[in-house]
């Protein structure tokens, strides 16, 4: 591909990005937002986005692999990633949508190539820093990640609350923040900021009048994180991967049904009954 | 002319220098405590990377010794440079290896060095930063204010030069651009909300936690849509209690669902900042002469800000809208004033604010000012 000089380079998860923007203008709105994930690294990926005003994808929303292709139209943008050429291309109508096309782009990136490549998965997510531990907070749509990411905050830091990485390279798994902004994130919520810290917990959530911690097996965890990173095992040349990532984390991650009430009253229950089941986090 | 720059690169106000001394095509050696400069550093210059350590002092009231290796080093620097002038931009291990390398004629640039709390009468320095403050053949403060405090710790004869940080107020300008209208959209302000923007980065120093404070408690009073604009999270070892803290006062209040916290900008980046906002809210303990007050007024951007001693002595006093410090109610009412005061109103106020950015702060001025002073210092003036 191309590169001009409207181009920035990113890093997320270690995974390097060379970013190709349709002119400066884009350039001059879209690289602050991720100024700190500076690229640290050889960018192993061309990712461009492309403007084109007239394209109208009519809300369709569709996902398709052919080989190491995967085309894709969602939330008002539309292209195609190239795992093997390691490169992309977004399409999208307007500025406004460019940072959620990109973000589309990367996050879909990452979450093929860390499990190949990293021994790393991107989860959807919340990832939380309580209590010098990192909290891996998943559930389905609805179950209450953006609600515990809002109770978080005074209580916790909040990495993100749609997409985590968990880096399981070493023997003490690590929660990385990611800059991918997920389409119902409310705005007060979002961070793009570079954080990690040791992961000690998976939390898979439940709305319910009471709160209450039930140990989950590595197999049930599992299966929970199928439920909710489907787009991760789409493809079957990558599910392995995956599934063989997940299964590392399961092991060295504990796993929790969490069942809560919406109130900061959360955290001292978490404190009273997560808090002793956990190791002493390690420095990160 | 031949400059010996010493680091920190990162910060902007260095970045500055360098890149006006880039235009001048002056010969220049840098030296800085990390690396990252290699990359960017123009053809021509020269770039060595020295991280000094330091011994403990030989007494309490005496400044810590630098390596004899890291001493040495400089004055190898020197001796193949013959530097006309040697300008340390931080008083840190640094300067202090500067100095105990006996390296001039030696400029030093205060900024935060001198910065006075509210209801300090002078500042209070380490050994360390009295002795390089003491064998400087020049220092710059930034603030009318500090002149009297350089001068009672500089050595006699010394030159002490008034040199704010500045701003090029051609790119520094008054107007909503277009960059700015996307940001908006990008980071969830509507149209019509008036933004008050906390330019300042995360820290123990910059008032976050009465900023937060005060705009919940000013929210319910406001008479349009608003929103707090909060920029760079930071990540010193103080910021996540310090946020924390901040965060645990407003999190159940209205005033929850209208924070933007807004990723670490870049300086080149700061005028889209400033074009998004329609006021800044500056809360700061302690400061020099913040380029964010110059920054703004060249903006046209109104301005809330407690009257610091080092901000006394300059349009500050006239044109900003003063808060009591260590007052959230003094604060929040100063939010409530600018945020429902009528546009028409402020405006001449804003006008004249720009006009002395232009007059005595803008680039055009400052940068012959210092080219001025590195001249005569080198002359031996």
């Amino acid at each position: 591909m191309l590169t001009t000089s409207s181009a920035f380079g990113m890093a997320v998860g270690g995974v390097g990005f060379q970013v190709q923007l349709p002119d400066d203008a884009w350039l001059a709105v879209l690289a602050p937002l991720y100024n700190e994930f500076p690229l640290d690294c050889e960018p192993e990926w061309q990712v461009t986005v492309s403007h084109d005003p007239d394209l109208d994808l009519g809300g369709q929303r569709w996902i398709e692999h052919d080989g190491p292709l995967t085309r894709f139209s969602v939330n008002g943008y539309g292209g195609w990633v190239d795992l093997e050429r390691r490169q992309a291309l977004v399409r999208t109508a307007s500025l406004t949508l460019g940072s959620a096309s990109l973000e589309g782009a990367l996050a879909y990136a990452c979450m093929q190539e860390l499990p190949r490549t990293r021994h790393s998965l991107l989860l959807h997510a919340a990832g939380i820093h309580w209590q010098g531990r990192g909290l891996v907070v998943s559930g389905h749509a609805g179950a209450g990640k953006t609600t515990v990411a809002r109770l978080a905050q005074g209580n916790a830091e909040l990495f993100n609350d749609e997409m985590v990485i968990v880096d399981l390279s070493e023997s003490q798994p690590k929660l990385l923040s990611t800059p991918f902004v997920g389409p119902t994130t409310p705005p007060e919520l979002v961070r793009r900021i570079n954080r990690r810290a040791p992961a000690s917990a998976l939390l898979l959530l439940a709305h319910a009048s009471i709160f209450e911690l039930q140990p989950l097996s590595p197999a049930e965890a599992v299966l929970e994180l199928l439920r909710t990173n489907l787009a991760a095992v789409e493809r079957t040349a990558s599910a392995t991967a995956w599934l063989a990532a997940v299964d590392r984390l399961v092991q060295a991650l504990p796993a929790y049904q969490l069942r809560f009430r919406p109130t900061t009253e959360l955290w001292d229950f978490l404190a009273g009954a997560l808090l002793p089941l956990m190791e002493e986090p390690c420095a990160s | 002319m031949r400059i010996l720059t010493i680091g920190p690169v990162g910060v902007v106000a260095m970045q500055r220098v360098l890149n006006w001394l880039a235009e001048r095509d002056a010969e220049v050696w840098v030296v800085d405590q990390d690396d990252s400069y290699r990359a960017l550093a123009p053809a021509g210059f020269h770039f060595s990377v020295l991280a000094p350590a330091t011994r403990d002092a030989p007494a309490p009231s005496a400044a810590p010794v630098i390596d004899p290796q890291a001493v040495a080093s400089l004055q190898h620097i020197a001796a193949q440079f013959q530097p006309e002038v040697v300008h340390v931009h931080n008083v840190d291990a640094l300067g202090l290896a500067c100095v105990q390398a006996g390296l001039g004629p030696l400029l030093v640039s205060t900024w935060g060095a001198l910065g006075q709390r509210v209801g300090q009468t002078e500042p209070s320095l380490s050994p360390a930063v009295r002795q390089v403050l003491a064998a400087a053949d020049a220092l710059i403060v930034d603030a009318p204010t500090l002149l009297a405090p350089a001068q009672a710790l500089a050595k006699p004869g010394a030159r002490i030069e008034l040199l704010p940080m500045g701003a090029d107020t051609q790119r520094f300008r008054p107007g909503r651009t277009e960059a700015a209208l996307l940001w908006r959209t990008l980071f969830g302000i509507p149209d019509d909300a008036f933004v008050l923007l906390s330019p300042r980065m995360w820290g123990a120093f910059y008032g976050h936690q009465a900023i937060l404070q005060s705009y919940a408690l000013a929210c319910p009073r406001f008479n349009q849509p608003t929103r707090l604009a909060l920029v760079g999270l930071g990540d010193g070892p103080d910021v996540l209690p310090h946020m924390a803290a901040a965060w645990r006062a407003v999190a159940h209040s209205d005033a929850a669902a209208a924070v933007r916290w807004l990723p670490r900008i870049r300086y080149q980046q700061m005028p889209t900042l400033y074009a998004m906002s329609d006021a800044v809210v500056n809360y700061p303990e302690v400061d020099s002469f913040a380029a964010t007050l110059i920054e703004a007024a060249a903006c046209e951007t109104p301005i809330i800000t407690p009257l610091l001693p080092t901000y006394r002595g300059a349009f500050v006093e006239t044109l900003c809208t003063l808060v009591e410090p260590g007052s959230l109610e003094a604060l929040a009412e100063a939010m409530v004033q600018v945020v429902n005061q009528p546009p028409g109103e402020r405006q001449a106020r804003l006008d004249q604010a720009r006009q002395v950015a232009q007059r005595e702060y803008d680039d055009t001025v400052i940068e012959p000012r210092l080219w001025t002073l590195y001249q005569e210092l080198a002359r031996g003036a």
